[in-house]
Protein backbone atom coordinates (compact mmCIF):
# COMPACT_ATOMS: atom_id res chain seq x y z
CA UNK A 1 0.00 0.00 0.00
CA UNK A 2 1.18 3.31 -0.54
CA UNK A 3 2.12 6.00 1.94
CA UNK A 4 1.40 9.18 0.71
CA UNK A 5 2.96 12.40 1.92
CA UNK A 6 0.06 14.99 0.85
CA UNK A 7 1.46 18.20 -1.04
CA UNK A 8 0.11 20.80 1.80
CA UNK A 9 -1.38 20.19 5.34
CA UNK A 10 -4.88 20.59 5.90
CA UNK A 11 -5.80 21.33 9.31
CA UNK A 12 -8.53 19.05 11.05
CA UNK A 13 -11.72 20.80 12.77
CA UNK A 14 -11.94 18.85 16.22
CA UNK A 15 -15.34 20.56 15.97
CA UNK A 16 -16.75 18.28 13.36
CA UNK A 17 -15.65 15.28 15.28
CA UNK A 18 -17.68 16.18 18.13
CA UNK A 19 -20.88 14.71 16.88
CA UNK A 20 -21.58 12.49 19.74
CA UNK A 21 -22.00 9.56 17.28
CA UNK A 22 -19.94 6.25 16.79
CA UNK A 23 -17.85 7.33 13.87
CA UNK A 24 -16.16 5.22 10.91
CA UNK A 25 -12.83 5.19 9.58
CA UNK A 26 -13.67 7.25 6.73
CA UNK A 27 -14.59 10.39 8.77
CA UNK A 28 -11.20 10.59 10.54
CA UNK A 29 -9.12 9.95 7.18
CA UNK A 30 -7.85 13.18 7.44
CA UNK A 31 -6.20 12.57 10.58
CA UNK A 32 -3.77 10.19 9.05
CA UNK A 33 -3.02 12.59 6.28
CA UNK A 34 -2.16 14.79 8.94
CA UNK A 35 0.21 12.43 10.13
CA UNK A 36 2.01 11.30 7.56
CA UNK A 37 2.31 15.32 6.45
CA UNK A 38 3.43 15.87 9.95
CA UNK A 39 5.98 13.03 9.38
CA UNK A 40 7.66 14.33 6.29
CA UNK A 41 7.89 18.40 7.83
CA UNK A 42 8.20 18.44 11.44
CA UNK A 43 11.36 18.88 13.00
CA UNK A 44 13.33 18.93 9.16
CA UNK A 45 14.45 23.03 10.35
CA UNK A 46 17.90 24.42 9.73
CA UNK A 47 20.74 22.54 11.63
CA UNK A 48 23.46 24.87 10.72
CA UNK A 49 23.53 28.33 9.22
CA UNK A 50 26.24 30.41 9.38
CA UNK A 51 27.16 33.59 7.01
CA UNK A 52 30.51 34.83 6.17
CA UNK A 53 30.18 38.85 6.18
CA UNK A 54 31.81 40.43 3.22
CA UNK A 55 33.27 43.42 3.96
CA UNK A 56 33.44 46.26 1.32
CA UNK A 57 37.38 47.84 3.39
CA UNK A 58 38.78 44.14 3.07
CA UNK A 59 37.22 42.94 -0.27
CA UNK A 60 36.59 39.05 0.91
CA UNK A 61 34.90 37.18 3.98
CA UNK A 62 36.66 35.78 6.31
CA UNK A 63 35.89 32.23 5.20
CA UNK A 64 38.55 32.21 2.39
CA UNK A 65 41.46 29.67 1.44
CA UNK A 66 43.75 30.73 -1.59
CA UNK A 67 46.28 27.89 -0.58
CA UNK A 68 46.60 24.65 -3.32
CA UNK A 69 45.84 21.44 -0.48
CA UNK A 70 42.65 21.08 1.11
CA UNK A 71 41.80 21.40 4.53
CA UNK A 72 38.98 21.68 6.98
CA UNK A 73 38.02 25.04 7.63
CA UNK A 74 35.15 24.96 9.92
CA UNK A 75 33.00 21.84 11.83
CA UNK A 76 29.79 21.80 13.48
CA UNK A 77 27.65 19.36 14.90
CA UNK A 78 24.16 18.10 14.61
CA UNK A 79 21.76 16.45 16.94
CA UNK A 80 19.76 13.28 15.17
CA UNK A 81 16.56 13.09 13.74
CA UNK A 82 15.62 9.90 13.83
CA UNK A 83 15.10 8.05 11.11
CA UNK A 84 17.39 10.46 8.41
CA UNK A 85 20.05 9.24 6.80
CA UNK A 86 21.19 12.55 4.62
CA UNK A 87 21.17 15.78 5.11
CA UNK A 88 20.48 18.54 2.46
CA UNK A 89 23.42 21.68 2.04
CA UNK A 90 23.31 24.34 0.44
CA UNK A 91 26.60 26.68 0.23
CA UNK A 92 26.98 30.21 -1.59
CA UNK A 93 30.39 30.67 -2.72
CA UNK A 94 32.63 31.83 -5.67
CA UNK A 95 36.34 32.47 -6.53
CA UNK A 96 38.43 35.78 -5.99
CA UNK A 97 39.44 37.02 -8.36
CA UNK A 98 38.99 34.40 -10.99
CA UNK A 99 39.36 32.49 -12.98
CA UNK A 100 38.73 29.12 -11.33
CA UNK A 101 41.31 26.58 -11.85
CA UNK A 102 40.75 22.86 -11.83
CA UNK A 103 42.13 22.32 -8.09
CA UNK A 104 39.30 24.45 -7.00
CA UNK A 105 37.30 22.13 -4.72
CA UNK A 106 34.99 22.55 -1.94
CA UNK A 107 33.66 20.09 -0.04
CA UNK A 108 31.38 19.31 2.85
CA UNK A 109 32.02 16.01 4.41
CA UNK A 110 29.96 14.07 7.22
CA UNK A 111 32.40 12.65 9.62
CA UNK A 112 30.12 9.59 10.66
CA UNK A 113 28.51 8.55 7.29
CA UNK A 114 31.53 9.38 4.97
CA UNK A 115 29.14 11.56 2.84
CA UNK A 116 30.56 14.06 0.87
CA UNK A 117 29.30 17.03 -1.56
CA UNK A 118 31.96 19.12 -3.89
CA UNK A 119 31.64 22.15 -6.18
CA UNK A 120 34.50 22.67 -8.38
CA UNK A 121 34.71 24.64 -11.66
CA UNK A 122 32.59 21.80 -13.24
CA UNK A 123 29.71 22.39 -11.01
CA UNK A 124 29.72 26.09 -12.41
CA UNK A 125 31.72 27.74 -9.71
CA UNK A 126 33.32 31.06 -11.18
CA UNK A 127 34.18 34.28 -9.93
CA UNK A 128 30.11 35.29 -8.86
CA UNK A 129 28.28 34.21 -6.39
CA UNK A 130 26.18 31.51 -6.85
CA UNK A 131 24.32 28.74 -4.79
CA UNK A 132 24.82 24.83 -5.45
CA UNK A 133 22.94 22.33 -3.07
CA UNK A 134 23.34 18.54 -2.62
CA UNK A 135 22.71 15.89 -0.35
CA UNK A 136 25.20 14.41 2.55
CA UNK A 137 24.58 10.75 3.84
CA UNK A 138 24.78 11.17 7.39
CA UNK A 139 25.39 8.57 10.82
CA UNK A 140 24.44 9.09 14.13
CA UNK A 141 26.64 8.41 17.25
CA UNK A 142 25.86 9.22 20.40
CA UNK A 143 23.14 10.81 18.88
CA UNK A 144 25.30 13.29 16.70
CA UNK A 145 27.19 13.80 13.31
CA UNK A 146 30.07 16.28 12.34
CA UNK A 147 29.69 18.30 9.48
CA UNK A 148 33.06 19.31 7.83
CA UNK A 149 33.94 22.52 5.51
CA UNK A 150 36.82 21.72 3.47
CA UNK A 151 38.34 23.87 0.95
CA UNK A 152 41.19 23.98 -1.71
CA UNK A 153 42.21 26.91 -3.95
CA UNK A 154 45.22 27.29 -6.47
CA UNK A 155 47.38 29.46 -4.90
CA UNK A 156 46.62 32.37 -7.22
CA UNK A 157 42.45 32.90 -7.01
CA UNK A 158 41.03 32.50 -3.15
CA UNK A 159 37.78 30.21 -2.70
CA UNK A 160 35.19 32.42 -0.97
CA UNK A 161 32.02 31.24 0.97
CA UNK A 162 29.76 33.68 2.08
CA UNK A 163 27.14 31.09 3.86
CA UNK A 164 25.94 27.81 4.61
CA UNK A 165 22.57 25.93 4.96
CA UNK A 166 22.25 22.57 6.43
CA UNK A 167 18.95 20.93 6.75
CA UNK A 168 17.69 17.53 7.73
CA UNK A 169 16.65 16.07 4.39
CA UNK A 170 12.64 15.65 3.62
CA UNK A 171 12.29 12.30 2.63
CA UNK A 172 10.26 11.67 -0.81
CA UNK A 173 8.00 8.85 0.54
CA UNK A 174 7.13 7.03 4.03
CA UNK A 175 8.93 3.86 5.30
CA UNK A 176 7.09 1.03 5.78
CA UNK A 177 6.69 -0.11 9.44
CA UNK A 178 7.08 0.80 12.60
CA UNK A 179 10.42 3.23 13.08
CA UNK A 180 13.11 3.19 15.91
CA UNK A 181 11.63 6.31 17.47
CA UNK A 182 7.65 4.54 17.43
CA UNK A 183 6.15 6.46 14.54
CA UNK A 184 4.03 3.83 11.91
CA UNK A 185 3.14 5.53 8.37
CA UNK A 186 -0.19 4.86 7.60
CA UNK A 187 -0.94 3.32 3.89
CA UNK A 188 -4.36 3.86 3.77
CA UNK A 189 -5.72 0.86 6.01
CA UNK A 190 -7.98 3.22 8.03
CA UNK A 191 -10.10 3.11 5.33
CA UNK A 192 -10.65 -0.25 6.51
CA UNK A 193 -10.59 -0.03 9.74
CA UNK A 194 -14.17 0.33 10.19
CA UNK A 195 -15.43 0.57 13.12
CA UNK A 196 -12.24 2.35 14.64
CA UNK A 197 -9.64 0.44 16.41
CA UNK A 198 -7.59 0.88 19.32
CA UNK A 199 -4.62 -0.06 16.59
CA UNK A 200 -5.38 2.69 14.69
CA UNK A 201 -5.20 4.64 17.92
CA UNK A 202 -2.20 3.75 19.31
CA UNK A 203 -0.47 4.36 16.16
CA UNK A 204 -1.74 7.95 16.11
CA UNK A 205 -0.88 8.62 19.60
CA UNK A 206 2.74 7.06 18.89
CA UNK A 207 3.21 9.31 15.72
CA UNK A 208 2.56 12.22 17.71
CA UNK A 209 4.52 11.55 20.57
CA UNK A 210 7.94 11.07 18.41
CA UNK A 211 6.78 14.09 15.85
CA UNK A 212 6.75 16.24 19.50
CA UNK A 213 10.05 14.65 20.47
CA UNK A 214 11.96 16.08 16.99
CA UNK A 215 14.80 18.38 18.06
CA UNK A 216 14.81 21.67 16.81
CA UNK A 217 18.42 23.47 16.67
CA UNK A 218 18.65 26.93 17.93
CA UNK A 219 22.01 28.00 16.54
CA UNK A 220 25.25 26.46 15.61
CA UNK A 221 28.36 28.15 14.95
CA UNK A 222 31.54 26.98 14.12
CA UNK A 223 35.03 29.04 14.06
CA UNK A 224 37.58 29.21 11.05
CA UNK A 225 40.74 27.31 10.86
CA UNK A 226 43.25 27.31 7.65
CA UNK A 227 42.01 30.26 6.00
CA UNK A 228 43.75 33.05 4.70
CA UNK A 229 43.83 35.90 7.54
CA UNK A 230 44.86 34.06 10.93
CA UNK A 231 43.43 34.84 14.01
CA UNK A 232 39.87 33.71 12.90
CA UNK A 233 40.40 30.40 14.88
CA UNK A 234 38.29 31.61 18.16
CA UNK A 235 35.33 33.62 18.56
CA UNK A 236 36.63 37.08 19.41
CA UNK A 237 36.33 38.85 22.39
CA UNK A 238 32.70 40.47 22.43
CA UNK A 239 29.26 39.47 23.47
CA UNK A 240 27.74 36.99 21.02
CA UNK A 241 24.52 36.67 21.40
CA UNK A 242 21.88 34.23 19.68
CA UNK A 243 17.74 34.04 20.20
CA UNK A 244 15.78 30.91 20.38
CA UNK A 245 12.55 30.02 20.90
CA UNK A 246 10.85 29.36 24.21
CA UNK A 247 7.67 26.71 24.35
CA UNK A 248 4.55 27.87 26.23
CA UNK A 249 4.44 24.06 27.43
CA UNK A 250 4.05 23.80 31.02
CA UNK A 251 5.98 20.50 30.91
CA UNK A 252 9.74 21.36 32.06
CA UNK A 253 11.22 19.10 28.83
CA UNK A 254 10.10 21.84 26.44
CA UNK A 255 12.19 24.40 27.70
CA UNK A 256 15.18 22.20 28.74
CA UNK A 257 18.28 23.14 25.59
CA UNK A 258 21.19 20.81 25.18
CA UNK A 259 24.03 22.86 24.49
CA UNK A 260 27.61 21.93 23.48
CA UNK A 261 30.53 24.16 23.26
CA UNK A 262 34.04 23.46 22.01
CA UNK A 263 36.70 25.14 24.64
CA UNK A 264 40.36 24.93 24.47
CA UNK A 265 42.36 26.35 27.56
CA UNK A 266 45.71 27.34 26.39
CA UNK A 267 46.43 29.56 29.33
CA UNK A 268 45.48 27.38 32.41
CA UNK A 269 42.69 26.52 33.97
CA UNK A 270 39.77 28.33 33.15
CA UNK A 271 35.85 28.72 33.11
CA UNK A 272 33.05 28.64 30.83
CA UNK A 273 30.00 30.94 31.33
CA UNK A 274 27.11 30.78 28.82
CA UNK A 275 24.05 33.04 29.57
CA UNK A 276 20.87 31.03 28.74
CA UNK A 277 17.67 33.56 29.83
CA UNK A 278 16.77 36.36 27.93
CA UNK A 279 16.20 39.70 29.31
CA UNK A 280 14.14 42.24 27.98
CA UNK A 281 16.80 43.11 25.15
CA UNK A 282 17.40 39.36 24.36
CA UNK A 283 20.86 39.61 25.59
CA UNK A 284 20.89 36.15 27.68
CA UNK A 285 21.89 37.86 30.54
CA UNK A 286 19.18 36.79 33.05
CA UNK A 287 20.65 33.35 34.22
CA UNK A 288 23.94 31.64 33.13
CA UNK A 289 25.84 28.65 33.69
CA UNK A 290 29.15 28.52 34.84
CA UNK A 291 31.41 25.39 33.77
CA UNK A 292 35.25 24.64 35.30
CA UNK A 293 37.49 24.13 33.39
CA UNK A 294 40.76 22.46 33.13
CA UNK A 295 43.91 23.89 31.74
CA UNK A 296 45.65 22.27 28.56
CA UNK A 297 42.15 21.25 26.57
CA UNK A 298 42.32 21.65 23.03
CA UNK A 299 39.36 21.61 21.50
CA UNK A 300 37.30 20.20 23.47
CA UNK A 301 33.57 19.39 23.34
CA UNK A 302 31.16 20.52 26.54
CA UNK A 303 28.30 19.25 27.04
CA UNK A 304 26.33 21.35 29.81
CA UNK A 305 23.90 20.11 32.16
CA UNK A 306 20.41 20.68 30.37
CA UNK A 307 19.27 23.97 31.00
CA UNK A 308 16.21 24.81 32.22
CA UNK A 309 14.86 28.54 30.95
CA UNK A 310 12.95 30.37 33.83
CA UNK A 311 10.43 32.81 33.53
CA UNK A 312 12.00 35.43 32.84
CA UNK A 313 11.02 38.37 30.36
CA UNK A 314 11.20 37.77 26.70
CA UNK A 315 11.56 40.75 24.23
CA UNK A 316 8.07 39.63 22.29
CA UNK A 317 5.55 37.40 22.98
CA UNK A 318 3.74 36.20 20.11
CA UNK A 319 0.17 34.10 19.61
CA UNK A 320 -0.34 31.08 20.99
CA UNK A 321 2.31 31.95 24.08
CA UNK A 322 6.09 31.28 22.14
CA UNK A 323 8.69 33.87 23.56
CA UNK A 324 11.67 34.79 22.54
CA UNK A 325 14.76 34.20 24.50
CA UNK A 326 18.20 35.54 24.58
CA UNK A 327 21.36 33.34 24.82
CA UNK A 328 24.94 34.37 25.08
CA UNK A 329 29.04 33.75 25.08
CA UNK A 330 31.30 35.80 25.60
CA UNK A 331 35.02 35.36 25.53
CA UNK A 332 37.24 36.87 28.00
CA UNK A 333 39.29 40.15 26.42
CA UNK A 334 42.96 40.68 27.49
CA UNK A 335 42.76 42.27 31.17
CA UNK A 336 46.03 44.00 30.21
CA UNK A 337 44.06 46.21 27.56
CA UNK A 338 40.56 45.96 28.57
CA UNK A 339 38.43 46.00 31.30
CA UNK A 340 36.93 42.38 32.24
CA UNK A 341 32.82 42.68 32.15
CA UNK A 342 31.29 40.05 34.33
CA UNK A 343 29.94 37.22 32.81
CA UNK A 344 32.87 36.75 30.65
CA UNK A 345 34.56 33.29 30.10
CA UNK A 346 38.42 32.65 31.09
CA UNK A 347 38.63 29.90 27.91
CA UNK A 348 39.11 30.19 23.81
CA UNK A 349 35.47 28.93 22.33
CA UNK A 350 35.22 27.63 19.27
CA UNK A 351 32.26 26.48 18.44
CA UNK A 352 28.90 26.51 20.29
CA UNK A 353 25.24 23.78 18.92
CA UNK A 354 22.18 25.02 21.35
CA UNK A 355 19.44 22.63 20.76
CA UNK A 356 16.03 21.52 22.39
CA UNK A 357 12.48 20.33 22.24
CA UNK A 358 13.36 17.23 23.28
CA UNK B 1 -11.07 26.85 6.58
CA UNK B 2 -9.28 28.48 9.16
CA UNK B 3 -8.67 26.41 12.41
CA UNK B 4 -7.39 27.13 15.26
CA UNK B 5 -4.45 25.55 17.16
CA UNK B 6 -2.72 25.10 20.58
CA UNK B 7 0.94 26.29 21.72
CA UNK B 8 0.61 23.78 24.51
CA UNK B 9 0.69 20.05 23.15
CA UNK B 10 -1.78 17.18 24.41
CA UNK B 11 -2.81 13.92 23.74
CA UNK B 12 -5.84 11.87 24.85
CA UNK B 13 -4.76 9.01 26.83
CA UNK B 14 -3.89 5.65 25.39
CA UNK B 15 -6.98 4.53 27.71
CA UNK B 16 -9.62 6.03 25.44
CA UNK B 17 -8.79 3.66 23.14
CA UNK B 18 -8.20 0.42 25.03
CA UNK B 19 -11.74 -0.89 25.69
CA UNK B 20 -13.74 -3.13 23.12
CA UNK B 21 -15.93 -0.18 23.02
CA UNK B 22 -15.61 1.85 19.71
CA UNK B 23 -13.50 5.17 19.49
CA UNK B 24 -15.56 8.37 20.10
CA UNK B 25 -15.26 11.90 19.17
CA UNK B 26 -13.69 13.54 21.88
CA UNK B 27 -10.83 10.67 21.37
CA UNK B 28 -10.55 11.44 17.88
CA UNK B 29 -10.77 15.97 18.94
CA UNK B 30 -7.84 15.15 21.09
CA UNK B 31 -5.85 13.97 17.98
CA UNK B 32 -6.81 16.66 15.72
CA UNK B 33 -5.60 18.76 18.48
CA UNK B 34 -2.56 17.63 19.07
CA UNK B 35 -1.62 17.42 15.27
CA UNK B 36 -3.03 20.85 14.14
CA UNK B 37 -0.32 21.74 17.43
CA UNK B 38 2.51 19.69 15.83
CA UNK B 39 1.46 21.12 12.56
CA UNK B 40 1.79 24.74 13.69
CA UNK B 41 4.72 23.99 16.45
CA UNK B 42 6.88 21.61 14.81
CA UNK B 43 6.57 22.44 11.55
CA UNK B 44 7.49 25.81 11.71
CA UNK B 45 11.30 26.75 10.64
CA UNK B 46 13.21 29.36 13.35
CA UNK B 47 16.67 29.46 14.02
CA UNK B 48 19.92 32.22 14.09
CA UNK B 49 22.54 32.38 12.11
CA UNK B 50 25.64 33.50 13.25
CA UNK B 51 27.59 36.02 11.50
CA UNK B 52 31.22 35.38 10.98
CA UNK B 53 33.47 38.41 11.44
CA UNK B 54 36.71 39.03 11.04
CA UNK B 55 38.94 38.89 13.73
CA UNK B 56 39.69 43.00 14.21
CA UNK B 57 43.44 44.13 13.64
CA UNK B 58 43.06 48.12 14.94
CA UNK B 59 44.78 48.09 18.26
CA UNK B 60 42.02 49.92 19.65
CA UNK B 61 39.75 47.21 18.67
CA UNK B 62 42.23 44.31 18.32
CA UNK B 63 40.11 43.04 21.33
CA UNK B 64 37.58 42.44 19.77
CA UNK B 65 35.68 45.70 21.10
CA UNK B 66 34.16 47.41 18.85
CA UNK B 67 34.51 51.09 18.81
CA UNK B 68 34.03 52.63 15.70
CA UNK B 69 31.86 51.63 12.76
CA UNK B 70 32.09 54.48 10.28
CA UNK B 71 32.20 53.40 6.94
CA UNK B 72 31.95 49.79 8.14
CA UNK B 73 29.94 48.33 5.45
CA UNK B 74 29.01 44.98 5.17
CA UNK B 75 26.88 42.33 3.15
CA UNK B 76 25.59 39.20 4.51
CA UNK B 77 23.90 36.45 2.73
CA UNK B 78 21.92 34.39 5.01
CA UNK B 79 20.37 31.29 4.08
CA UNK B 80 17.33 29.62 5.53
CA UNK B 81 14.46 27.08 5.15
CA UNK B 82 11.09 28.06 5.31
CA UNK B 83 8.45 25.73 6.73
CA UNK B 84 5.19 25.31 4.04
CA UNK B 85 2.99 27.26 7.10
CA UNK B 86 5.84 30.22 7.41
CA UNK B 87 3.56 32.97 5.88
CA UNK B 88 5.62 35.54 7.07
CA UNK B 89 8.81 36.02 9.10
CA UNK B 90 9.93 38.11 12.31
CA UNK B 91 13.49 38.93 12.16
CA UNK B 92 15.68 39.97 14.94
CA UNK B 93 19.18 41.50 13.51
CA UNK B 94 21.92 41.46 16.19
CA UNK B 95 24.65 44.69 15.22
CA UNK B 96 26.76 47.22 16.14
CA UNK B 97 26.64 50.71 14.98
CA UNK B 98 27.09 54.19 16.33
CA UNK B 99 24.57 55.51 18.75
CA UNK B 100 25.56 59.14 17.77
CA UNK B 101 28.21 61.80 16.31
CA UNK B 102 28.05 59.46 13.38
CA UNK B 103 28.62 61.53 9.71
CA UNK B 104 26.97 58.49 7.71
CA UNK B 105 23.39 57.17 9.25
CA UNK B 106 23.94 53.59 10.22
CA UNK B 107 21.31 51.30 8.16
CA UNK B 108 20.52 47.67 7.45
CA UNK B 109 18.61 46.79 4.69
CA UNK B 110 17.47 43.13 4.16
CA UNK B 111 15.44 41.41 1.26
CA UNK B 112 14.58 38.20 0.86
CA UNK B 113 14.74 36.24 -2.65
CA UNK B 114 14.87 32.69 -3.75
CA UNK B 115 18.05 31.35 -4.92
CA UNK B 116 17.07 31.97 -8.10
CA UNK B 117 17.08 35.11 -7.74
CA UNK B 118 13.55 36.24 -7.49
CA UNK B 119 12.52 39.07 -5.24
CA UNK B 120 10.13 37.60 -2.75
CA UNK B 121 10.11 40.73 -0.41
CA UNK B 122 11.31 43.89 -1.42
CA UNK B 123 12.49 44.15 2.30
CA UNK B 124 13.03 46.36 5.08
CA UNK B 125 15.19 48.97 6.60
CA UNK B 126 16.39 49.50 9.69
CA UNK B 127 17.59 52.82 10.63
CA UNK B 128 19.37 55.10 13.44
CA UNK B 129 17.12 58.01 11.66
CA UNK B 130 13.72 56.22 12.76
CA UNK B 131 15.07 54.03 15.61
CA UNK B 132 14.33 50.99 14.47
CA UNK B 133 18.48 50.36 14.37
CA UNK B 134 18.79 49.75 18.21
CA UNK B 135 22.59 50.50 19.87
CA UNK B 136 23.73 50.46 23.04
CA UNK B 137 27.15 52.08 23.52
CA UNK B 138 28.79 51.59 26.90
CA UNK B 139 31.83 54.12 28.04
CA UNK B 140 34.99 52.72 29.28
CA UNK B 141 37.89 55.66 29.90
CA UNK B 142 38.21 58.48 27.79
CA UNK B 143 38.66 57.98 23.58
CA UNK B 144 37.50 54.33 24.86
CA UNK B 145 34.21 52.60 24.76
CA UNK B 146 32.81 49.71 23.21
CA UNK B 147 29.67 48.96 20.96
CA UNK B 148 27.57 46.21 22.34
CA UNK B 149 26.22 43.95 19.92
CA UNK B 150 22.31 45.10 20.21
CA UNK B 151 19.26 43.24 18.48
CA UNK B 152 16.28 45.19 16.37
CA UNK B 153 13.65 43.79 15.30
CA UNK B 154 11.28 44.17 12.61
CA UNK B 155 8.03 43.61 14.55
CA UNK B 156 4.96 40.49 13.52
CA UNK B 157 2.79 43.62 11.81
CA UNK B 158 2.12 41.75 8.46
CA UNK B 159 2.07 44.23 5.46
CA UNK B 160 1.82 42.03 2.57
CA UNK B 161 1.01 45.27 0.10
CA UNK B 162 4.18 46.51 1.00
CA UNK B 163 6.46 43.17 -0.07
CA UNK B 164 5.93 43.75 -4.13
CA UNK B 165 5.98 48.00 -3.75
CA UNK B 166 8.62 50.07 -5.47
CA UNK B 167 10.83 50.59 -2.12
CA UNK B 168 11.78 49.37 0.65
CA UNK B 169 9.89 49.96 4.00
CA UNK B 170 10.10 50.78 7.32
CA UNK B 171 10.64 47.31 9.79
CA UNK B 172 8.08 45.06 9.50
CA UNK B 173 6.99 41.03 8.92
CA UNK B 174 8.56 39.66 6.32
CA UNK B 175 6.23 37.81 3.20
CA UNK B 176 7.37 34.59 2.40
CA UNK B 177 4.91 34.31 -0.86
CA UNK B 178 4.01 37.26 -2.86
CA UNK B 179 3.71 37.61 -6.77
CA UNK B 180 7.51 38.18 -6.84
CA UNK B 181 8.05 34.51 -5.75
CA UNK B 182 7.71 31.99 -3.49
CA UNK B 183 9.78 31.03 -0.55
CA UNK B 184 7.70 28.95 1.67
CA UNK B 185 8.49 25.00 2.00
CA UNK B 186 12.07 25.80 0.49
CA UNK B 187 15.50 27.57 1.19
CA UNK B 188 15.82 30.77 0.58
CA UNK B 189 18.11 33.88 1.21
CA UNK B 190 17.99 36.91 3.39
CA UNK B 191 20.41 39.25 1.84
CA UNK B 192 21.75 42.09 4.52
CA UNK B 193 23.49 44.94 2.94
CA UNK B 194 24.50 47.25 6.26
CA UNK B 195 25.97 50.94 6.07
CA UNK B 196 28.16 52.12 8.98
CA UNK B 197 27.07 49.21 10.96
CA UNK B 198 28.08 45.04 11.84
CA UNK B 199 26.31 42.41 11.80
CA UNK B 200 26.39 39.45 14.33
CA UNK B 201 23.59 37.22 13.77
CA UNK B 202 20.07 37.03 12.83
CA UNK B 203 17.50 35.01 13.81
CA UNK B 204 13.86 34.34 12.95
CA UNK B 205 10.47 32.92 13.42
CA UNK B 206 7.61 32.69 12.21
CA UNK B 207 4.59 35.05 12.24
CA UNK B 208 2.90 32.06 14.33
CA UNK B 209 -0.80 33.25 13.94
CA UNK B 210 -3.68 31.29 16.03
CA UNK B 211 -5.00 29.84 13.68
CA UNK B 212 -4.00 27.37 10.52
Amino acid sequence: MPRPIPASYTPIDPQELLTGEKLLADSVAPLSAASNWLDAHSGRTDCISQSFVYNASTGTTPCARIANTSATVATWQIPELSGVTQVFVVVACKVRPGPVGSNHLLQVTSVNGGGSFSVTGGSGLNATVKFFSGTVNVAWVGGYERINLRLRADSVSSLEVWSILVTHAQPTSLPAGRQADGRMAFDGEVSQDNPLSARTMQALHDNETAYNARPHVAVNVSDLQNVNVAGQDKLQPYQHRWACVRMPDTESQDRTLSVRVTISTPLGAGVLRFGYAGTADLSGEGGQVAVQLAGGKVRDTETLDPVTQLDVPSITAQQVGMLWHGLSLWPQPDSATWDVPVGTSACDIHGVLVWGWQ
Amino acid sequence: MSVPYRGIFSQPSQAEAFSARPVVGPTLAGHANALNHLAGVRSRHWHTAHVTQFADTVVAEQQGYVSNTEGINQTAYVLLSLGQLDYAIELALLTSSLQADYSITPTVDVTLQTLSGATVDRGIIFTRADNSLVADVRGYAANRYRIMPTWSRSGTTRRPGLATGLVKTQPRALETDTTGGTARGTRALLRIDTTSCRIHAVAWCPVWGDTL
